[in-house]
C-alpha cells in the first residue's frame, strides 16, 4: 500500500498550529491542538471589489488585476473615450483617447495597451471605426487603421503584437476575419471557421490565441463555438457548457476563464487548453457587456457592465488561491444618543471620539461628547461650551477640542477620557471653524478652515498655539479631509469660495512646509469624514458633497495609497457633515447629515480587506 | 428578473446589516427607513429577517417621495435662520 512518505518523499509533520503561508500549498498535516488532519484548499471565486468611478459598458479591459485597465465604451447617454486604472485596490483615472468608441477590441497591459475598432454613436447603424489608439499608461496615441472597419470584435495579443478578429462591419455584414498589430499597422491573418460577432471573447498570443463564443448573425442568442488560433489559422475546440457572448475573459489559451453572458448568468468555466468545464466560483451579480476584463485564470478582474436594466461600476476579481480574500465592506453600528453633524472627532475604530456639532435644529450647537468602543456609543463629559464646524485630534481618552464656532469661539480643550478642561491657549487666526484637526492632544495641526486668505495653518504643542506653514491652495471651510502628524499630514480635497468650487487639490506638510503632491483626488467633495488614524501614507474620506453649489450626499470613499487615490467600498447610507475616525483599514462614521434630516444618529463601520489561508480539516466522509 | 427588491425596515444599529451582508448583496438606505436591496436570495432574506416589509418600487418611492414632502414643509416652515443653515430637501429618485 502506498503511503504518504511513500509518495511525498517524507512524512505528516505534526504542528501545534495551521500552516500560514504560501508554503502550506500541498501540504498535508497533524494538527497536535486540534488533533486533526490539515490540508489547505486551492478554492476558486469571485469577490466584489471597488466600483469604476464612472458606469461603463461595451469597453475593453487589458492588464492583471493589480494593474488593469478598463477603457472606452458606452455610457447611458454617450460613447467613451475615457480610461481608468485598477490596481486591485480601487480604480484611478486613466487617460482619455482621441476617439470615443464603444463595442472595440482591445488588449495588452495596463502600460502598453492597444484598442482598434468600434462603433459610435449609440443607436446609429453603420458607423463603424478602422481606428487603433495605443495606451502607455497616461496617454492615447493613434496609429495605423484596421483594414476593415468593424465593431463587437475581439481582441488579443500584446501591444506589439495584437490581433483584432471578427465583428460588424456594415449593417447585416459579418467578418470572421483577423487582422494582425505589429505596433504600427495592421495585415490580414486567418479566418474564424464559424463566423460570430457581438463580442466574441478572447485571449492569448497572436500565435497561441483562442476565441470562444460571441453570437452567430441574427437575433442575439450567444454561441459556445471555441476555436484556437496557431497565427495564421483557427482550429475548432470544444464547445463551452453555454452559451457565452457579451462575457469576460482571461487567462491563454491552455488556461481560460470566462464568466457572465447575454443572459446574464453568473456561472463561471474554465477552459484547460482540450475542455471548458464549469468553476464553482460564480459572479456575484449577473451582468453582459462588460466595461472591462483581463488577467490570468488565477487572478481576473472584470467591471462594469449592463445588468438587464442600468449601466454598472460593479467590478468583482476572481482568484484562484490558497488564500481566502475578504473584500472590504461597511456594517451598521451603534446609533449615537443624539444625533448631530459637523463636530470634532478623533480617535480609532475600538476607541472613538465625537464632540460638539449641530443637532439641526436651534440653537444649532451641542455640548455633548459621546465615546465609541467598536460596538456602542456611551456618553463622555460635555465640552466647555456647545458649538458645532469644530475640529479635533487626538485619542479617546487624551483629545483636543478646537475651533469653536459659537462665540466666545477661540477655546480650546483637552478631554481626559471623563472630562475636558479649557486649556489657556488661544488660535492666532481666530477665529476658524470647519476646517481640518489633525494629530495629537499635544501635537496639533488646524489647517484647511474659512480664513484670509485661506492658507494659514496652526500648530499646537501641547500649550500654547503657533503659526505653521501656508498651503499653496486656499481652502474655505466646510470640512476639507485630512489625516496624520503635526510632522507628516496630507490635507485633501475640500471647498473654496469665491467662486464656489471645490478643489481635488492634495497637499502634505512636514511640519513646517505644504507641498502640493499632485495626487489629486478621483472626485472632489466638502464636508466628508477621514480616517483620523492615518498616517499621511494611508487613509480614506468618505460621504460628503460633490456640488460645490449644493450640498449633496453621497456614499463614495476615496483611499489614498501613497501614490495614488482609489475608490473603496461604499457606504450604505449617503451622508454630508459626517463625523469619522479610525484608519484605512478599520474606520467608522456615525452622524451626518442625510437627505431629508439633519443631524442623524447612524454609524457604519468599515473592515478593510483581509486575505487568510484556506485550511480545511480533512475528514474521512 | 427585477435588479432590486424595495422595501422598509427599521435601522436597529449594530448588527442591522453587517460587512458579509454588504458582501453578498447590493444595499442602500433612504429616508422613511426604504431600503434598495440587492435582487438576490441572500438580499431578499436579509430583508426577511430584519422584519423588512417588501414594497413595490413604485410604493417605495412614494414614502420616500412623503418623506422629502414633510421635510420641505417642515424646511418651508423654519426661521430663516434655519434656512441660511441649511438647504432644503431635493427629491430623491431611487434606482
Amino acid at each position: 500500500m502506498s503511503t504518504y512518505k511513500n509518495i511525498i518523499g517524507k512524512p505528516v509533520k505534526t504542528l501545534s498550529s495551521n500552516l500560514d503561508n504560501d508554503q502550506a500549498e500541498g501540504q498535508i498535516w497533524y494538527n497536535s491542538t486540534d488533533q486533526e488532519f490539515k490540508n489547505v484548499m486551492v478554492g476558486s471565486a469571485w469577490s466584489s471589489a471597488s466600483n469604476l468611478t464612472n458606469a461603463r459598458r461595451a469597453g475593453f479591459g487589458a492588464g492583471t488585476q493589480t494593474a488593469g485597465l478598463a477603457a472606452f465604451g458606452r455610457a447611458p447617454s454617450s460613447s467613451l473615450a475615457t480610461s481608468e486604472e485598477y490596481n486591485g485596490v480601487g480604480w484611478a483615472t486613466g487617460g482619455t483617447a482621441n476617439t470615443a468608441r464603444f463595442s472595440m477590441a482591445g488588449s495588452g497591459t495596463q502600460t502598453a495597451a492597444v484598442g482598434s475598432g468600434g462603433y459610435n454613436p449609440p443607436g446609429s447603424p453603420g458607423f463603424n471605426f478602422a481606428a487603433t489608439e495605443e495606451y502607455d499608461g497616461s496617454s492615447w496615441t493613434s496609429t495605423g487603421d484596421l483594414s476593415t472597419a468593424r465593431s463587437a470584435c475581439a481582441g488579443f495579443g500584446i501591444q506589439t503584437a495584437a490581433v483584432n478578429v471578427s465583428g460588424y462591419t456594415n449593417p447585416g455584414s459579418v467578418t470572421g476575419a483577423a487582422e494582425h498589430y505589429n505596433g504600427s499597422s495592421w495585415t490580414s491573418g486567418g479566418a474564424l471557421n464559424t463566423v460570430t460577432q457581438k463580442t466574441q471573447q478572447a485571449v492569448g498570443t497572436k500565435t497561441v490565441g483562442l476565441a470562444w463564443g460571441g453570437d452567430p448573425p441574427g437575433p442575439a442568442t450567444g454561441s459556445k463555438i471555441t476555436e484556437e488560433y496557431d497565427g495564421s489559422s483557427w482550429t475548432t475546440g470544444n464547445n463551452t457548457n453555454i452559451d457565452r457572448s457579451y462575457g469576460t475573459r482571461a487567462g491563454t489559451q491552455t488556461d481560460a476563464v470566462c464568466g457572465g453572458t447575454y443572459g446574464y448568468a453568473t456561472t463561471t468555466e474554465a477552459y484547460d487548453g482540450t475542455t471548458w468545464s464549469t468553476s464553482p466560483a460564480t459572479m456575484v451579480s449577473g451582468r453582459r457587456d462588460f466595461g472591462g476584463a483581463d488577467g490570468s485564470s488565477s487572478a481576473a478582474f472584470a467591471c462594469g457592465g449592463y445588468d438587464g436594466s442600468s449601466f454598472v461600476t460593479t467590478t468583482e476579481e476572481l482568484t484562484k488561491s490558497i488564500n481566502v480574500i475578504t473584500a472590504g465592506a461597511w456594517a451598521s453600528s451603534g446609533v449615537l444618543s443624539e444625533g448631530r453633524a459637523t463636530g470634532g472627532d478623533c480617535g480609532i475604530s475600538t476607541a472613538g471620539l465625537i464632540f460638539g456639532g449641530n443637532p439641526g435644529d436651534a440653537p444649532y450647537s451641542s455640548v455633548k461628547t459621546e465615546e465609541y468602543g467598536g460596538t456602542s456609543w456611551t456618553t463622555g463629559g460635555d465640552i466647555p461650551q456647545a458649538t458645532s464646524d469644530l475640529s479635533g485630534a487626538g485619542t479617546q481618552t487624551a483629545a483636543l477640542a478646537f475651533g469653536w464656532s459659537s462665540s466666545p469661539n477661540n477655546i480650546t480643550a483637552s478631554y481626559d477620557g471623563s472630562s475636558w478642561t479649557a486649556v489657556p491657549a488661544t488660535i492666532p487666526s481666530a477665529p476658524v471653524s470647519q476646517g481640518r484637526g489633525i494629530g495629537t492632544q499635544t501635537a496639533a495641526l488646524m489647517c484647511g478652515y474659512d480664513s484670509t486668505p485661506g492658507k494659514t495653518t496652526d500648530e499646537y504643542d501641547g500649550s500654547s498655539w503657533t503659526s505653521g506653514g501656508v498651503t499653496n491652495t486656499k481652502r474655505d471651510g466646510q470640512k476639507p479631509a485630512g489625516w496624520g502628524t503635526q510632522t507628516a499630514a496630507l490635507l485633501v480635497s475640500g471647498y473654496q469660495s469665491p467662486p464656489a468650487t471645490i478643489t481635488s487639490n492634495v497637499e502634505s506638510y512636514n511640519g513646517s512646509a505644504w507641498t502640493e503632491t499632485g495626487h489629486t483626488v478621483i472626485t472632489a467633495k466638502k464636508r466628508t469624514s477621514g480616517t483620523t488614524a492615518s498616517p499621511n501614507t494611508n487613509g480614506f474620506f468618505s460621504g460628503g458633497s460633490d456640488n460645490a453649489g449644493a450640498n449633496d450626499k453621497t456614499t463614495s470613499v476615496q483611499l489614498y495609497n501613497g501614490t495614488s487615490w482609489v475608490t473603496q467600498p461604499n457606504m450604505a447610507i449617503a451622508k454630508l457633515n459626517l463625523f469619522g475616525f479610525g484608519t484605512s483599514t478599520s474606520a467608522v462614521v456615525t452622524g451626518g447629515d442625510i437627505a431629508t434630516a439633519y443631524g442623524v444618529t447612524t454609524t457604519e463601520e468599515f473592515t478593510g480587506e483581509t486575505s487568510t489561508v484556506n485550511v480545511k480539516t480533512i475528514t474521512t466522509s | 428578473m427585477a435588479l432590486f427588491i424595495y422595501g422598509t425596515a427599521t435601522n436597529t444599529g449594530k448588527g442591522f446589516f453587517t460587512a458579509e451582508d454588504r458582501r453578498a448583496f447590493f444595499l442602500r438606505g433612504y429616508p422613511a427607513d426604504v431600503w434598495v436591496v440587492g435582487n438576490n436570495e441572500k438580499g431578499a432574506t436579509w430583508l426577511a429577517e430584519k422584519n423588512g416589509v417588501e414594497k413595490t418600487k413604485a410604493e417605495a418611492q412614494a414614502l420616500v417621495d412623503a418623506s422629502v414632502d414633510v421635510a420641505q414643509a417642515d424646511y418651508d416652515a423654519q426661521s430663516d435662520e434655519y434656512k441660511a443653515r441649511h438647504d432644503r430637501p431635493t427629491e430623491i429618485t431611487l434606482p
